[in-house]
């Protein structure tokens, strides 16, 4: 056959014919923008209702852009019950332990649990999130969702004014439009897309303006046996490590280690603007935590394999932006749903949130309503559910941790001494050591000061 | 008037940011602890295929040799633009050297039809050597220019092309039908770039089915094709030792000290 032929009978049909298209348009019921945890719990769920959802993603694959941590597993149990199966999880977190950092000194507390060494974990794991979201994505995409990666949303494209304004589709950097019924936006935590469209559609920002806070994180491998050796680890063991203290001195944030299957990810996340104040750059601080002895101990000898920074929303429930508009839903980090106590939690609070958006989306769907009336029901899901429940109960969070900076340095510290003042060995008795300890304890605090620091810090709790 | 294409698209492994413990200790890459993408100079070909379509007419149909691993290069090509693709799947290619390949993607764009420019990119990985493209052009008895930089202009029964010597670039004038052999590294802003794959076309195209031939369908004998090369041994390039030394000071004296050792050095 004829070269020319030949391509005139190849024939080029969809799998399945799409709602609206030609060589013009092309339509789809759903688009979400960003490919992470919330995206594609949101692509999962109306994938999983029939519609015909494509998944934009600004990495050249989902995860590219991301970094490594823990993930909480609650809520994708649900989505993909066979998640221990299949996903790329590195360790689960079996033990936890808090640590506090004076200069050289150091205590901390640890806790575990045989039962966090069965499934399902504590449904809690160590990830690498570049391997994580791919695999999340592929998973989506055998639901029928499409991915689109490599793809830059730069814009919405709009019809109507007022109250009937409504996003219709998305303009793609060097790419035609494309159009879509309802458009969930996950573009996380730098959310350009999701900022311009809270103006355009002149939703409520939150009651706080959102500030951040810069992760910076290292991954340095270690062989398997010398690492469950120094973490003294079972092989499907893994721990957590939380640390605050000196090397964080007046930056409101703090410190962690966590174990993968032969690396070990050591890194911080403080306000970003801290650092300003401090004349500290993080680097600086990142050395200075990998320097401690209580952490260089864990890591040395091992290579560095990837150095990384992540911002992070936490200013939590008052900076939270009103989530629905007409034919428009916000979700995880975009939304600014961290939970930035003790538990800094946030995958999970996406995943939660897109899953929300995206049976919301099905059920307005099935009403042919895509208003942001009929959209309401996200919002009534996520005020219902353990998201909005923890993000208003640690509300106060941003402000205690603004109000007490001796919680992150001074109040550690003098923990520490006391305890290595207390357990001194020497000559002198042991009344006079311990009187002496606590006399140092309390020296530099205003008792009230201190009192009502500690009662402001139990809402972190 | 209008040019029809065949670009040769190839899978390989993707060797930025290897990790520790690919090169086994038998000198093998450890290929489980990689991953695969569309080779970048096969990218570019395909780009320059494309362009001569935009600005002429015609079609550029992709041709891939072996099975896909994790990055399907004919559906990127599908999600690129081109009009038709192709697949030569067979066990025999899971081992086979340059020649091997050459002859059967000699035989494959004989099946679709000699095109006016076969394009491939100057693939130097997977023990190809660049040989693979330059081989299927002299088995197709085709004219070829090697090391293409840029397509100049195209017209008249022949291609004008610019091609990478030592030292320099060469301007050659060649005869259509012809073998273009792109060897270019470009940055993200140049015309040459290639462009990333359009969402309509991936919505369309993800589940386009793709024409397979095994090595019996192109008229070829698996039994006697085997590969003229041999592997009898592979080596890891020796890590090369950097020693660092530090310099105190922050001085001129520090300077003057760093700049002396460099010279002794």
């Amino acid at each position: 056959m004829r070269f020319a032929d030949k391509l005139r009978n190849y024939s080029i049909a969809p799998a399945k014919p799409l709602s609206l298209m030609d060589e013009e348009q092309v339509k789809l019921d759903a688009l979400v923008i960003g490919g992470g945890p919330a995206g594609l719990s949101a692509a999962c769920a109306m994938a999983g209702a029939g519609m015909e959802v494509g998944v934009l993603e600004r990495g050249e694959f989902c995860g590219a852009k991301n970094v490594s941590g823990l993930l909480y597993t609650t809520v994708l149990s649900e989505i993909l019950p066979d998640y221990l199966e299949s996903a790329p999880l590195e360790r689960p977190v079996t033990r936890r332990s808090l640590a506090f950092l004076d200069r050289e000194a150091y205590w901390s507390v640890s806790f575990g649990s045989e039962a966090w060494c069965e499934k399902p974990y504590n449904h809690t794991h160590v990830v690498y999130r570049a391997q994580f979201d791919r695999w999340f994505a592929g998973q989506t995409e055998e639901l029928g969702a499409t991915l689109l990666e490599g793809m830059v949303v730069e814009n919405l494209l709009y019809e109507g004014e007022g109250a009937t304004k409504r996003p219709v589709g998305v303009q793609i950097r060097d790419d035609e439009p494309l159009y879509a019924d309802v458009i969930v936006l996950a573009d996380g935590a730098n959310c350009m897309v999701t900022d311009r469209a809270i103006n355009e559609l002149n939703l409520s920002r939150g009651a706080q303006e959102q500030t951040w806070a810069v992760g910076v994180k290292q991954i340095i491998s270690l062989p398997r046996e010398k690492l469950e050796d120094r973490f003294n680890l079972e092989p499907n063991e893994g721990c957590a490590i939380d640390y605050i203290g000196v090397p964080f001195e007046g930056l409101v944030g703090g410190g962690f280690v966590y174990t993968g299957r032969e690396s070990v990810v050591v890194g911080f996340a403080a306000k970003a603007e801290t650092f300003k104040h401090n004349r500290v750059s993080p680097a600086q601080v990142m050395d200075a935590f990998i320097q401690h002895p209580a952490v260089r101990r864990y890591v040395q000898g091992g290579n560095l394999e990837e150095y990384s920074a992540h911002m992070i929303p936490e200013s939590g429930y008052r900076a939270i932006p009103e989530m629905v508009g007409n034919h428009v839903m916000i979700a995880g980090d975009a939304a600014g749903l961290v939970n930035m106590s003790m538990y800094h939690e946030g995958s999970n609070h996406a995943m939660a949130s897109g899953r929300a958006a995206g049976e919301t989306a099905a059920v307005a769907r099935e009403a042919g309503d895509f208003s942001k009336e009929a959209l309401q029901p996200y919002v009534q899901k996520l005020r219902a559910s353990f998201v909005m429940r923890d993000l208003s109960k640690y509300k106060d969070v941003p402000e205690v941790m603004d109000s007490v900076p001796e919680l992150f340095s001074l109040y550690p510290s003098k923990v520490c001494s006391l305890l290595i003042d207390f357990f001194e060995v020497s000559l002198r008795s042991k009344a006079e050591v311990q009187k002496q300890a606590i006399q140092k304890f309390l020296s530099g605090v205003p008792k009230l000061k201190g009192i009502r620091d500690i009662w402001k810090v139990r809402k972190l709790i | 008037m209008a040019y029809n294409s065949i670009v040769l698209v190839r899978e390989i492994w993707d060797t930025r940011d290897l990790l520790d413990g690919v090169v086994r200790s038998d000198g093998q890459a450890d290929t489980s602890r990689l991953t695969t993408r569309f080779d970048p100079e096969d990218l570019n070909a395909l780009e320059m295929a494309l362009q001569v379509k935009d600005e002429h007419g015609g079609t550029v149909t992709a041709l891939s040799v072996g099975a896909s691993r994790e990055v399907d290069v004919l559906r990127e090509s599908l999600y690129r633009g081109v009009d038709a693709v192709y697949r030569v799947v067979d066990p025999v290619l899971d081992t086979a050297d340059t020649s091997v390949k050459a002859t059967a993607a000699t035989k494959a764009v004989e099946k679709i039809g000699r095109p006016d420019l076969f394009i491939a990119g100057l693939n130097v990985g997977e023990g190809e050597n660049s040989h693979v493209g330059v081989h299927t052009a002299q088995l197709l008895g085709l004219p070829r220019a090697h090391y293409v930089d840029r397509l100049q202009s195209i017209g008249d029964g022949a291609a004008t092309c610019i091609r990478a010597i030592e030292g320099g670039y060469e301007t050659v004038a060649i005869s259509l039908p012809a073998a273009l052999i792109v060897g270019v590294a470009l940055l993200k802003e140049d015309p040459r770039a290639p462009r990333s794959a359009k969402a309509r076309l991936k919505l369309q195209m993800k589940k386009t089915p793709i024409e397979q031939w095994s090595i019996a369908d192109l008229g070829l004998d698996p039994a006697t094709i085997g590969n003229v090369t041999i592997c009898v041994g592979v080596e890891p390039v020796e890590q090369r030792a950097i020693d660092s030394r530090r310099i105190e000071g922050s001085d001129e004296a520090a300077l003057k000290q760093m700049i002396q050792e460099l010279k002794e050095w």
